[in-house]
């Protein structure tokens, strides 16, 4: 794609997403739904927070994902976990998905 | 968050993809203030490609990102975030997979949504805040 293609498509698009945008922002029955679905992913991280040791003694060095305050998934293997969170009938949108390890990374970004 | 005994300000949000989908994204960020953007992690992408639909392929280009590791090819997408009350349209981008397994560093919350807010984070009670002006203004910290 030529820059001017590339940039021409992204130009359409966030024009099409500001239209979309104006009307979330007036659409506040939406917004609502939408902090109490929040609400509940937080509890999702508050629980791999709280109970992360227990779960790196279950699952180590594995990938694991968490819905509704559950395990619905552990494999070493991300898209393999990914296939058993999709088998479940949980959309891949939502939930935690996290790395467990015991090895110390340090992280620079 | 604490991994390790290493505390990571994390903060949990929503990602709207109106181009694309109606359904909310669930993802953790990494607060990252020496990110000049919010970007979308590989892994991440992964699960949007898979249960949205979304080729990132077929996404416009971005510039290509500069870290430590050196430059990394993006993608773009228009998305609607949303944290606590607050929401904003961003030209999100996601950073290409590497071939291989996705690593575990995670989406970050980069400068243009932090330079929304005042933050404070606070290892000692484990707490990330993003302030409004007027609550900054509040607190009467020194200039």
């Amino acid at each position: 794609m030529s820059n001017q293609a590339n940039s021409a498509q992204l130009q359409e698009m966030m024009q099409q997403a500001q239209e979309a945008f104006e009307r979330f922002k007036k659409d506040k029955r939406l917004q609502v739904q939408l902090q109490a679905e929040l609400e509940r992913f937080k509890q999702d991280t508050s629980y791999l927070d709280e109970h992360r040791h227990e779960l790196l003694d279950v699952y180590p060095e594995q990938w694991i994902a968490i819905y509704n305050q559950r395990v619905v998934g552990a494999s070493p293997d991300y898209e393999q976990l990914l296939a058993q969170v999709k088998a479940k009938g949980i959309p891949l949108t939502r939930g935690v998905y996290e790395h467990l390890s015991r090895k110390q990374e340090v992280w620079i970004l | 968050m604490t991994i390790n005994g290493v505390q990571r300000p994390f903060l949990d949000a929503y990602l709207l993809f109106p181009t694309v989908s109606n359904q909310p994204f669930e993802v953790r960020l990494l607060v990252d203030t020496g990110a000049d953007g919010t970007r979308l992690s590989p892994r991440d992408a992964r699960r949007m490609e898979q249960e949205l639909g979304i080729d990132i392929w077929n996404l416009p280009q971005g510039d290509p990102d500069t870290g430590i590791g050196g430059q990394a090819p993006t993608r773009v997408i228009p998305a609607i975030l949303l944290m606590d009350g607050f929401a904003a349209l961003l030209a999100l981008h996601i950073l290409e997979p590497q071939p291989g397994p996705p690593t575990a560093l995670p989406s970050l919350l980069g400068r243009d949504v932090l330079s929304s807010f005042a933050l404070f984070m606070e290892e000692r009670t484990s707490r990330v805040l993003l302030l409004e002006p007027h609550e900054a203004d509040a607190l009467a910290l020194p200039h």
